[in-house]
């Protein structure tokens, strides 16, 4: 028993064996695979359908209702193989005894497909793969390991370029015969109105410059990728890994860009406005490295590259403007300058001490530290910011007596919000018998963010009292260059004073 | 390269001006072409007739045209154009050249 298949040829229906109908169903695509180059495939296709109709009518005329494999093969064997509709010269394709001698491989430069001197393209034919790879190859190796450069010279030196066709079929490996060489010969000639539809007057010169402006291209655009590659790796980090580099202290840790930001930002949405507009920023960048590094190595269509130019550009402003959006935001929380003032002390005594307050023990197991320890912007403890650099005005006396001020002063989106930003400082600075202690670092709650929070101490000085620091007078001191007093100092986070 | 190569590319050579002068006297379907050359003892596999004509039609050479048939599918029939029939002169010229320059040249040797 027979499975059966029903099918219609050229509108003629007929009932085969399954075996019957696969033989006939490869046969014809193997005409098809044949013919595939040929003009009018489908014609040819059709008058063979309307042949294998003719062929078997007397199939159906003589009773016999399935059409069998044999029949099918019969037919074949009238209509011819599909070797037989292909070539031009019948025979060829068959293997002669021609195709049994062994080809010979012989390494030669390959300048037809050269991007210098043609080494990586003659590797490759020598090998029979892809020139990409050769190439991709010697770069990583050239890059990684610094060989190849002086390998490279020395095979540019020493191998033949293939110059006539039997060289180029040796170069491939292929047997030299007649057949291939017309097919070398097609090739080079199709080569040949290429480039000189490309160059008209094309001489060695003007061919070695072309070469060497190839060779710079494909330079540019293997650092344009390795740019674009370094960038988009770098932006991947601080996207999702988030890096803690910023010279700032959180419990001990260095900052996060993502953590700085949220301590600049007074509204949320503010945050990731700023951070994915750099990022899309980056993006764009990291996209134009990709696109000019693609471009030099192989030819785009423009369709491609009004797209990747497109998003590219719509990358960019939409990130400028996110960003812009965000500093927009900061500038207005930055509007407003706001100071207030307090007096915190009175001394009547002869002379002011002033003394820093540093918090760190100097003494480590019988070590005085002499190193200034870190050189961190500001640190942040779980709710409060801590600030450093003090600085002092000194003013005359009106009475007898010493005057400390303290002085806080912030920025803020109003005035309103400034003061109050400014009242939320605080310091540790203290009076106490003939010594005013100075705590350099002063602390702000973390939900003020930053906003120029800073703190001064005015201190006014009766006539012909003096204020010392560390054993030395600070104040009066007359100015060499002005011949005035200096009226302004600064303690830094060390501890060390300076006056101008 | 063994002779049954060289005849049968010796074959197709000539079947091309075969067929146009063939076709010159009148019209034919492919299977009638095949049968003629087939009694004239000019042996071809059926499969390199249709890329032949197909290609004869498209350079314009022949034309065609389909006809029912009592007896099974509609037939294609091809009949010369006059491109054809001044491309078959030249062949003509061709052929009688060839046909008296290998005759000289084979008779001489032998």
């Amino acid at each position: 028993m027979n499975k059966t298949v029903s099918i219609h040829l050229q509108g003629f229906p007929f009932i085969f064996e399954e075996q019957a109908y696969t033989t006939l169903d490869s046969y014809l695509n193997a005409l098809r695979n044949v013919l595939q180059h040929e003009e009018g495939m489908e014609e040819i296709i059709q008058d063979v359908e309307l042949r294998i109709v003719e062929l078997l009518q007397p199939q159906l005329l003589g009773g016999k209702q399935v059409v069998e494999n044999k029949h099918v093969e019969e037919i074949i064997a009238k209509i011819g193989q599909p070797k037989d509709f292909g070539s031009e010269t019948p025979g060829m394709d068959e293997p002669t005894s021609e195709n049994k001698i062994k080809a010979t491989r012989r390494f030669f430069r390959d300048t037809d497909n050269a991007l210098l001197g043609g080494v990586c393209s003659g590797a490759a034919a020598y090998f029979n793969i892809d020139v990409v790879f050769v190439r991709a190859i010697y770069l990583i190796a050239f890059l990684t390991f610094g060989v190849g450069g002086l390998l490279y010279f020395i095979l540019w030196i020493i191998s033949p370029h293939a110059k006539t066709s039997s060289d180029k079929l040796q170069m491939k490996g292929q047997v030299v015969n007649l057949e291939n060489m017309k097919t070398e010969l097609g090739s080079a000639a199709n080569r040949l109105k290429k480039e000189a539809k490309a160059l008209n007057n094309r001489t060695d010169i003007a061919n070695l410059l072309r070469r060497i402006a190839r060779f710079f291209s494909i330079l540019i655009g293997v650092m344009s990728i390795l740019v674009g590659s370094v960038l988009l790796i770098t932006m991947l980090i601080f996207l999702f890994i988030q890096p803690q580099f910023i010279p700032a202290e959180i419990n001990g840790q260095h900052v996060s860009l993502k953590e700085l930001l949220g301590l600049v930002f007074d509204k949320k949405t503010m945050l990731p406005l700023a951070f994915w507009g750099i990022g899309l920023i980056n993006l764009s960048i990291i996209g134009t490295c990709f696109l000019i590094g693609i471009r030099c190595f192989k030819s785009l269509s423009s369709k491609i590259i009004y797209i990747g130019v497109g998003i590219l550009l719509l990358s960019f402003i939409v990130g400028t403007s996110m960003t812009s959006t965000a500093g927009v935001q900061f500038a207005r929380s930055m509007e407003s300058y706001g100071e207030i003032e307090k007096e915190i002390a009175t001394y009547s005594g002869e002379t002011l001490t002033i003394s820093p307050k540093l918090s760190d023990a100097k003494v480590s197991g019988g070590y005085t530290i002499k190193s200034n320890g870190d050189d961190l912007g500001f640190l942040i403890q779980k709710d409060n910011i801590l600030f450093h650099g003090i600085e002092i005005i000194y003013e005359a006396s009106n009475d007898s007596l010493y005057h400390i001020y303290q002085l806080n002063s912030a920025q803020g989106s109003s005035h309103e919000k400034a003061i109050y930003n400014a009242r939320q400082i605080s310091s540790t600075s203290f009076l106490e018998d003939s010594t005013f202690t100075i705590n350099p670092w002063f602390t702000f709650p973390k939900s003020t963010k930053l906003r120029d929070q800073k703190i001064k101490y005015r201190i006014t000085v009766p006539t012909n009292r003096t204020v010392l620091y560390q054993g030395k007078t600070i104040y009066p001191i007359i100015d060499s260059i002005s011949t005035e007093i200096r009226a302004h100092g600064y303690i830094s986070k060390h501890g060390e004073y300076s006056e101008w | 390269m063994n002779s049954e190569n060289t005849q049968a590319q010796m074959r197709k050579g000539i079947l091309e001006y075969c067929i146009l002068s063939m076709l010159s006297s009148g019209e034919a379907y492919p299977s009638e072409i095949l049968n003629r050359l087939e009694s004239a003892q000019l042996s071809v596999v059926e499969g390199t007739i249709y890329p032949l004509l197909t290609r004869l039609k498209n350079m314009k050479l022949l034309d065609y045209r389909w006809a029912e048939s009592t007896s099974g599918p509609p037939r294609k029939y091809y009949c010369i154009t006059e491109e054809g029939r001044v491309f078959l002169s030249e062949l003509e010229r061709t052929w009688l050249e060839l046909q008296q320059a290998v005759s000289t040249i084979t008779s001489k040797i032998n």
